[in-house]
């Protein structure tokens, strides 16, 4: 028994499917299920039909040169040959050219379903409603098994959890969930408070999303009374209930950020009320109180009681004036009275003993004006400015007329 | 601050928070005599506090939609799901 090894089994296929001219020259038309472009710049698509799937690469060169957008769902007649992957033994066709074969069904009938609700305005800006601030109740349809209801339900929690949520379980998909979506939706939009209904589910294939590419489930959406925030699988996947929805998110958690307001910002927002309430309240009276007190004041400056002290100060016065005047007169008295006593002064005899001279008073007292009349051994009292002394004649000598003392 | 009078508890935080509005505006412009002024800070502070009480609960409430055998809907409490923090 012969054993092979790895490279060598893949080497043999290699060579089966090179020596089959068929598959060296192959046209193939089948349903995109994936497609994803490297970094490089590559194309990897997966085909499928109703029977199998096949893995298929563009590569940069020939995807470059692809005039259209290839994308899931859409139907491609592809050119190529059948090569061996060696790295995973994977069977892959390496196309040389493609274009589109028709849209693949469910492509086209998302698309005919979506251009005939939008003609007839369903999906009209106009009559997208806006979403309540702040809902007294949120209602959620979707799976209770669903990472869908866990998310929304994380976001519900932090961002406000005195919002209550009611749920009403549909499955998300399947043959029945369309109708059941729809009627749960129905149901929960009716129940008292609910004032936003999130419609979601996870991401999923194209036949996934089916239930929510659903015409009865567009219409129930646009019929029900509160507004519907939808949120479905991942960012790029657009169903027909997104178009219909009031508020279409990017995913589950996207709509319950929408749904409900921030608590913390809530917080904020009436703290600031309080504030400028009080703040209001605040100047209003104090506006209200100055307004009392001027006027009790201009009031008071009318009053006769006030005039009073007027009266008493002009009184006061002219007391002090009066004083003033009194004294003024007095003092300028006493001073001429002083000037008259100096002038009285510089006249009395006895002022001019203050300069040099002194006079000479007898034993009776009397001023001795003369010579005459005095004899050796009288006595005589001398008198100076600042006292006086007592003293006997010893000589007497006339002056002769014309001479000086 | 006494309780609040039944029709402010009865309001939504929305139409109470509109209302408190309107009343600082009110106040805010000096029109009002000084005994309507005391009223509306009044009933301005009893929403501020209701819209403050509606804001403190933390446990949040979760129900789930059920039908009866009569096909009448009802409501019953919803199981706490795992986190997966």
């Amino acid at each position: 028994m012969e054993v092979l090894r790895v490279g060598d089994v893949a080497e043999f296929i290699e060579e089966v499917l090179s020596d089959h001219p068929g598959l060296q020259d192959v046209w193939v038309e089948g349903e995109v299920a994936e497609c994803t472009v490297s970094r490089q710049g590559h194309c990897y698509l997966t085909l499928k039909d109703e029977r199998a799937s096949l893995q298929a690469v563009a590569f940069r060169l020939t995807f470059s040169r692809f005039n259209f957008q290839v994308q899931p769902g859409m139907m491609l007649l592809v050119h190529g040959k059948v090569q061996l992957y060696r790295d995973r033994g994977q069977v892959q066709l390496i196309l040389d050219s493609a274009q589109p074969a028709g849209v693949g069904d469910l492509f086209l009938a998302f698309e005919q379903l979506r251009k005939r609700l939008e003609a007839e305005g369903l999906f009209d800006p106009g009559v997208k409603r806006p979403l309540p601030g702040f809902p007294r109740r949120v209602g959620i349809v979707t799976s209770e098994a669903g990472a869908a209801l866990r998310d929304v339900l994380k976001v519900l929690r932090r961002r406000c959890p005195v919002v209550p949520a009611l749920l009403a379980h549909a499955p998300v998909q399947g043959e029945v969930a369309a109708a059941a979506l729809v009627r749960s939706l129905r149901r929960v939009a009716v129940r008292p408070g609910v004032d936003v209904v999130l419609l979601v589910r996870g991401g999923g294939s194209i036949e996934d999303l089916a239930s929510f590419n659903d015409e009865q489930l567009a219409r129930a959406i646009r019929s029900c009374p509160v507004p519907v925030v939808v949120g479905v699988g991942h960012e790029t996947d657009y169903t027909i209930a997104d178009f219909a929805a009031d508020v279409r998110a990017a995913t589950p958690s996207m709509a319950a950020e929408m749904a409900v307001p921030d608590l913390a910002d809530l917080r904020r927002l009436v703290l600031e009320r309080r504030q400028r309430l009080g703040l209001a309240v605040t100047h209003e009276v104090a506006a209200k109180q100055e307004r009392m007190r001027s006027a009790r004041e201009r009031l008071g400056r009318q009053s006769p009681v006030r005039r009073l002290p007027e009266l008493r100060q002009r009184l006061d016065d002219r007391q002090e004036r009066l004083g003033v005047a009194l004294r003024a007169g007095i003092e300028r008295g006493r001073r001429a009275l002083e000037g008259e006593r100096r002038r009285l002064e510089a006249l009395s005899p006895m002022a001019v003993l203050g300069r040099g001279y002194s006079l000479a008073r007898d034993e009776r007292g009397a001023v001795v004006m003369s010579v005459a009349g005095l004899a050796p051994g009288r006595r005589l009292t001398t008198v100076f400015a600042d006292g006086s002394v007592v003293g006997e004649v010893l000589e007497v000598h006339p002056s002769t007329p014309g001479a000086h003392g | 601050m006494a309780e609040a009078p039944p029709e402010i508890q009865s309001l939504s935080y929305e139409d109470a928070l509109t209302e408190l509005d309107t009343l600082i505006k009110r106040l805010e412009s000096g029109t009002i005599d000084l005994a309507d002024s005391i009223a509306y800070y009044e009933r301005g502070a009893a929403l501020a506090a209701h819209c403050s009480r509606l804001l403190e609960a933390t446990e949040q409430k979760v129900e789930r939609l059920v039908l009866g055998h009569d096909g009448k809907p009802s409501e019953e409490t919803l199981p706490i799901l795992d986190e997966d923090e």
